[in-house]
């Protein structure tokens, strides 16, 4: 596959404080890349690294095969983009805001009408009247700074935190519309903090923490069956006994055990009489892996979920150290 | 900072900076300019400049004169032209054929004379003057600060006998102008030195400056800024009114001004050993005694008019003088000195000022005092 | 691009708002003349406001006389320091420039937007006030009409010329074409005089993301330099003064015209413009763009 973004020791350094620090960036063609990190570790800076608005202290970026910012006037015709929140003109209307952007930059005023109509339709506004954009709620702006990005039908999309301000529907919504998008060929690249909304859409992930990139891998890989096995079972301590050593760990009716194929597995626990409640092959969650990579102090990339990881915390210790050294290797 | 792009914006910077210095150059690459002339004589020079007075010429010019008087009442519009910058522009055809409008920020005071009446226009009060017959004596004006002007009247006033010396050359309105200095040969003048450039083909001078004696900077120094040799269009030396302005016509002896308090007394034919050399018809209360730079006037106040003067001219730093029947004051500056005494035994008060020294004028006021003719 | 930003600044209701009320101030001025008929005396008060009450269509020139030294400026160093300042604030900088579009020609549309502001807020001063003076005062003073002149040594000292329609400072009748003439040179050198404010407001705008910022950055170079102009001890820098020639326009109503200042008003605005728009380029083309 072709690489779309790639970027080798990137660093940016605002006076004493290093936002992005020697960063090695890989997206290919087709990607859904998405890049996870708390707020405050550096995804705002290399998304304005690679859009050419922040110049990088050291470092390369090669977009499309074009170096940035030599060849930044290049690329940006085929790349549209949401950084941090949507902008637009308050005292206008959404559609004289998007002829009005579609206007400033290269690329002329063929099939204007229709390219905006598509877009706002795409993100759901296609009822939008004369209103100005400052009577607009937040969700509606965030919908707007989409179309603006998909009005020149780009090749790439890099999109900021995306899903703020937009209600569960809308991010459904809008998740539908890149799987589409990308299904048609664009190649996506966005930086959220919201795992959730990374796990359900990404193909492949990058973790920054604190300005370094410790993570960046195909998602499938990362929630590969790691050969272990879950059985919950009434009978843990029949379970325990007939698989003897391969029984990871148990607690209350819940034992991992070391397996390839749970249904050899269960026909074998069926067959020695014991009850089997529920029997599954263990995946990571991508939360596991992000807080096994990240430092301390970054709980909050985990949300409300942090509860239910710190219960999986030593089996997904284990998997987050192959994780990580695989990132490394990638 | 360091950056992939500290490169570019440093070359940036480079051409900014680079562009500001030659912008900030320019002014002085300008007056740097060498100046190329063909060197005469400073007697050559001076001849050259006493030919010139028939020469037309337009342009601007920019006096600046530090002479220090006190502000006397009645005399406000001199005081402001011999302390400070008066701002002229210039036309001349013929010498009785010239304008000179004063400028403001946002008005002009303009001075036509045709050969037949000189014009004053007033754009303030939107007033044009007609001035019918010729000045007797006057106050000095606008008009006298022109290079040309002033320079041809102090190098005839300094006479033949002055020793004249060459000075560089420097760049004057552009032109490359020919210095000469002139060091006047009257014993108690005040004058130390007047210095001029003149373009040389022409002898048209473009600069002048009066240093009084133990002043380091000029009294007075005029230049043009802009001055081209052409001659003036006719449209440009006639008055025109233009609607909503009004005329009036005055005699030019109501015009003197301060002088019309003159007292009735006559003066004598010499004073302090010089002699008169100027008597105006029906002005015999005003005389001018001396020759070239060391000349003094002297004019009799009627009445008790004076007592106000002197008065004035003591709070303004003058130095008080008293006799037995007599107060007065002198007021001294660099350039020109200025005595004022009233007399109860001939009722009036002397007014005597000029480019001499106080010594001078003292006794010659004294002489005017003890000697009632 | 330019286009674009010509749209944007005629589409926004401030621009129109801060005209009108620069148009209001000399309007009100007038209407106060008219009405009490109690104008300044004249030499004293602004310019030209003692001679309209006796020829309205020299009004456009004491409005400009009047909305020049305080009103002028702090508009087009607002408009001009919104110009990237705003941007940036409002976040559509940065949409604006991944769009993208090129930041120098961001830069001269920006400029381009300021000049066409400064030349609609001039020319409707001009001719709101063109209006409100032949409106209030009327074009012309009663004597002019048909009074033959007093000739003497072919000198018409007596009476006023026919086919004048106003004085010019020098005393000489203007005709109307001459007016206008003038008019439009005064209109000019005022536009030059401000763009040398907007490049400077532009440049700080570029530096800072305060709006505000910019234009009292602006605002505080003019009333440094309009303390220096009036200061001797300043005199070897004055001629390099931003606003030493900012009068220079009345030059335009002296007769002959008195071309000398208003040659260097135009020629410093412009150096002042080419170095602050070259001072805006050198730095916002580089510059790390965060907001």
């Amino acid at each position: 596959m072709t690489a779309v973004i790639v970027a080798r020791g990137l660093t940016k350094q605002f006076g004493a404080v290093l936002a992005v620090d020697s960063i090695d960036l890989d997206v290919r063609a087709g990607d859904r890349y998405g890049l996870l990190g708390p707020n405050g570790s550096g995804k705002t800076t290399l998304v304005r690294m690679l859009l050419g608005l922040v110049y990088a202290t050291r470092g390369e970026i090669e977009i499309m095969d074009k170096p940035v910012p030599r060849k930044i006037g290049e690329i940006l015709p085929e790349i549209g983009a949401l950084v941090e929140e949507p902008a637009a003109y308050p005292h206008l209307s959404g559609r004289a805001n998007l002829r009005l952007f579609d206007a400033a930059g290269p690329g002329g005023r063929r099939n204007r009408r229709k390219r905006i109509d598509d877009a706002l339709e795409k993100v759901g506004l296609e009822g939008i009247d004369r209103r100005p954009v400052k009577t607009y709620s937040l969700g509606m702006r965030q919908r707007l700074g989409l179309a603006a990005a998909l009005v020149r039908q780009p090749r790439l999309l890099i999109l900021d935190e995306p899903g703020n301000g937009l209600d569960p529907r809308g991010i459904r919504d809008f998740r539908q519309l890149l799987i589409e998008l990308n299904a048609a060929g664009t190649t996506i690249f966005l930086s959220s903090h919201l795992l959730g909304e990374v796990e359900l859409l990404c193909t492949r992930v990058g973790i920054l923490d604190r300005g370094r990139l410790v993570l960046q891998q195909d998602l499938a890989q990362l929630q590969a069956p790691t050969g272990r096995i879950i059985v919950e079972s009434p009978d843990a301590a029949q379970v325990a006994a007939l698989l003897n050593g391969r029984v990871e760990a148990s607690s209350g009716g819940r034992l991992v055990v070391r397996h390839d194929d749970p249904a050899a597995l269960n026909a074998r626990l069926v067959a020695a009489g014991v009850r089997v409640t529920a029997m599954s092959a263990q995946r990571h969650s991508l939360e596991e892996v992000v807080l096994a990579v990240t430092g301390a102090g970054s709980d909050q990339v985990g949300g409300a979920a942090a509860d239910e990881a710190a219960a999986d915390r030593a089996a997904g210790g284990a998997a987050a150290d192959r994780a990580a050294a695989d990132g490394g290797a990638g | 900072m360091v950056s992939v792009v500290a490169g570019r914006a440093m070359r940036r910077w480079a051409l900014v900076a680079a562009g500001v210095a030659l912008l900030c150059a320019m002014p002085a690459i300008d007056s740097a300019l060498p100046v190329s002339v063909p060197r005469m004589s400073a007697i050559q020079l001076r001849s050259r400049i006493l030919a010139s007075a028939s020469l037309p010429y337009a342009g601007y010019a920019e006096s600046n004169a530090a002479f220090g008087l006190p502000s006397l009442t009645g005399l406000s519009d001199v005081a402001a032209l011999l302390d400070g910058v008066t701002r002229m522009r210039v036309w001349q055809a013929a010498p009785d054929s010239w304008r000179v409008d004063v400028l403001s920020d946002v008005s002009e005071q303009d001075t036509y004379q045709t050969p037949h009446a000189s014009y004053i226009w007033d754009s303030g009060s939107e007033l044009l003057t007609e001035v019918l017959g010729r000045y007797p004596v006057r106050l000095p004006r606008p008009a006298d600060l022109v290079p040309p002007a002033l320079a041809l009247r102090l190098l005839r006033a300094a006479g033949p006998r002055a020793r004249v010396t060459e000075l560089a050359p420097r760049r004057v309105a552009g032109l490359s102008a020919e210095g000469l200095r002139v060091i006047p040969d009257n014993p108690g003048s005040t004058v130390a030195q007047i210095d001029i450039w003149a373009e040389p083909a022409s002898g048209l001078p473009l600069q002048v400056e009066m240093f009084g004696r133990g002043g380091g900077q000029p009294a007075i120094e005029t230049q043009f800024l802009q001055v081209s040799s052409w001659r003036p269009d006719n449209a440009v030396l006639i008055p025109q009114r233009g609607p909503g302005t009004a005329f009036t016509q005055t005699d030019a002896a109501d015009l003197s001004g301060a002088l019309n308090d003159l007292g009735p007394g006559l003066l004598p034919v010499s004073l302090d050993g010089r002699a008169r050399v100027d008597a105006p018809v029906g002005f015999d209360q005003v005389g001018v005694y001396g020759r070239g730079l060391g000349t003094f006037a002297v004019l009799q106040l009627d009445g008790s008019s004076g007592l106000s003067l002197i008065s004035g001219a003591r709070l303004d730093g003058g130095i008080p003088l008293k006799g037995p029947h007599w107060v007065g004051v002198v007021v001294s500056t660099p350039l020109i000195t200025a005595v004022l005494l009233h007399s109860s035994t001939v009722a009036g008060t002397f007014v005597l000022a000029g480019f001499v020294d106080r010594q001078v004028l003292q006794r010659a006021a004294e002489e005017l005092i003890a000697d009632p003719w | 691009m330019i286009a674009v930003e010509q749209f944007k600044l005629l589409r926004r209701p401030r621009t129109w708002i801060s005209i009108a009320l620069l148009c209001a101030l000399p309007v009100a001025v007038a209407v106060f003349i008219a009405v009490t008929h109690l104008a300044p005396p004249p030499g004293e008060g602004a310019a030209f406001l003692s001679a309209v009450v006796q020829d309205g269509s020299l009004y456009p020139a004491a409005a400009l006389a009047l909305v020049l030294p305080v009103f002028l400026p702090v508009a087009v160093a607002l408009v001009a320091g919104d110009s990237i300042a705003g941007e940036a604030t409002a976040g559509t900088l940065r949409y604006l420039l991944i769009r993208p579009v090129g930041r120098t020609r961001l830069l001269v549309a920006k400029l381009v937007a300021v000049i066409t502001y400064v030349l609609l807020a001039v020319v409707s001063v001009t001719l709101t006030s063109y209006l409100t003076g032949v409106f209030l005062f009327g074009s012309k003073p009663p004597e002019a009409v048909g009074r033959p002149g007093n000739f003497q040594a072919g000198i018409p000292t007596g009476g006023v010329q026919a086919g004048s329609s106003a004085t010019s400072l020098s005393g000489a009748p203007l005709t109307l074409v001459q007016l206008l003439e003038r008019i439009a040179g005064a209109v000019a050198l005022i536009t030059v005089s401000m763009l040398g404010v907007a490049a400077i407001a532009l440049f700080l705008s570029t530096v800072t993301d305060s709006v505000l910022g910019a234009a009292f950055g602006a605002l505080a170079v003019l009333v440094g330099s309009e303390v220096l102009v009036t200061l001797n001890a300043a005199a070897s820098i004055q001629p390099y003064l931003p606003t030493r020639y900012w009068l220079a326009w009345i030059d335009f109503f002296r007769q002959p015209i008195f071309w000398r200042d208003i040659q260097r008003g135009f020629g410093i605005q412009l150096v002042y413009v080419a170095v602050f728009l070259a001072a805006a380029w050198a730095n916002f083309s580089t510059k790390d763009v965060t907001a």
